[in-house]
């Protein structure tokens, strides 16, 4: 019993050490109407960047 | 810019909905007509009512672009923040007289100690780059001076050496000498970027020419090039294409272009969709006088998918090409078919720029005697 409680409480310290897992970022190219509807879904400010290809 | 840009964000993964836009794709003709259609801009936006809530504009460091987004969803409460976020939001929509107006109360209001003085300097002479290059100048010229050797420093350097390069009737202004003064010191601060570097010796450059000084811009198209080909092998294609675009520059102000081909060749090879990788090649090509090769360049970059931009400059690039090997009615076909490109640009100040850019080509074209 002593065992078993040793090994959850190294589970959960395993566990807990474990990085929470990073969302994806949801990204557009060249959409504007999509990636706003998206932000607004998510509830998230959208971020533009304008480049130029060369 | 944006390979920092891209570092910064890939660790901000869900805090944001990201969004590209090409400059050159007509997708976005639509929102650049309504927003500061300009790169390198990030912006931020109220997706529910695509009000443009923060804005920078031209280069940063990855330190500046964390702060910048982890301020992102601050609501200002101090009249000084609050100017200088409807500063930023009338920038974003192009409106830069209003967005001047914005940034100078947004100073008043914060006073020297404020925290945000020095960006809302950099901003405030971003605006006027855009509707007043004189005043940019002149603010720079005033500004810089007093500004800590930070990257804020940098930026307004570089912004007023950039006015002051495009305007040359301000070349003996107030300010001009001492701009220069400050944009030479701009290379030496250790926040000032490589894209940084490459504004400065562009805008340098073009001054000591304005300046009848060729000697000096001569001295000063060597240590640009050398500088770039300073620089560590690129991490990504973001910064060879960056580096590369630098090295054609300063190898044809220095008149070397032999010396940047064999860099340029391998370029072309590892950007397989880049239809600039093989712009650039061409033009290294073509001021070595090496023609045929420039032309098969530019067929190349073609074949990459270009957009109407890219087109029109491919095009035209060609159509020198073939001017100048003795071929003008392969060179009219390639200005009207780039005529017919540049027609589709989305940006209506890059296109009537472009347009007129084809008609002086083709006008040049037909007061030439016939070739061989």
């Amino acid at each position: 019993m002593r065992l078993l409680l040793t090994l959850a409480a190294s589970a959960i310290a395993c566990g807990s050490a474990t990085p929470a897992p990073v969302p994806a970022a949801q990204r557009f190219d060249d959409d504007y109407e999509a990636a706003r509807l998206a932000a607004v879904r998510s509830k998230l400010p959208l971020a533009v960047e304008v480049w130029a290809p060369w | 810019m944006r390979a920092a840009l891209h570092g910064v964000a890939a660790g901000l993964a869900g805090q944001f909905v990201w969004l590209d836009v090409n400059y050159d794709d007509p997708r976005n003709a639509a929102f650049l007509a309504d927003h500061l259609a300009a790169t390198p801009v990030l912006m931020l936006i109220d997706p529910d009512t695509s009000a443009v809530t923060r804005l920078w504009a031209g280069t940063a460091t990855a330190e500046q672009l964390t702060a910048f987004l982890g301020d992102a969803t601050a609501r200002p409460t101090q009249a000084a923040e609050q100017a200088l976020e409807r500063g930023d939001a009338l920038l974003g929509r192009g409106q830069a007289a209003a967005a001047v107006d914005a940034y100078e109360r947004a100073l008043a209001a914060g006073g020297a100690m404020w925290r945000y003085h020095d960006h809302a300097v950099e901003q405030l002479v971003t605006a006027l780059q855009v509707g007043d290059p004189r005043a940019c100048v002149q603010r720079a010229a005033t500004e810089a001076p007093h500004m800590p050797r930070s990257h804020a420093f940098v930026n307004v350097a570089v912004t007023g050496a950039s006015c002051l390069a495009a305007e040359p009737s301000l070349i003996d202004g107030d300010g001009a000498r001492q701009l220069v003064e400050l944009a030479t010191r701009a290379l030496d601060v250790p926040s000032a970027s490589e894209d940084d570097h490459y504004q400065l010796y562009e805008a340098l450059y073009a001054i000591r020419l304005t300046a009848g000084d060729r000697d000096g811009g001569r001295a000063l198209a060597g240590r640009y090039l050398a500088f770039v080909e300073h620089t560590p092998p690129p991490a990504s294609p973001d910064e060879r294409m960056a580096r590369d675009l630098a090295r054609l520059r300063a190898a044809l102000k220095l008149g070397v272009p032999e010396r940047v081909i064999p860099t340029l060749e391998a370029s072309e090879r590892a950007l397989p969709a880049d239809p600039d990788a093989s712009g650039r090649l061409a033009a290294a090509y073509a001021a070595a006088q090496r023609h045929g090769d420039a032309i098969a360049a530019c067929t190349r970059g073609l074949a990459r998918g270009p957009g109407p931009l890219g087109t029109t400059r491919l095009l035209t690039a060609r159509a020198g090409a073939e001017a100048r090997a003795g071929d003008p009615a392969a060179a009219r076909r390639d200005l009207e078919a780039a005529r017919d490109a540049a027609a589709r640009i989305g940006v209506a100040s890059t296109r009537d720029l472009m347009l007129g850019q084809v008609r002086r080509q083709l006008d040049a074209l037909g007061s030439a005697r016939p070739g061989p």
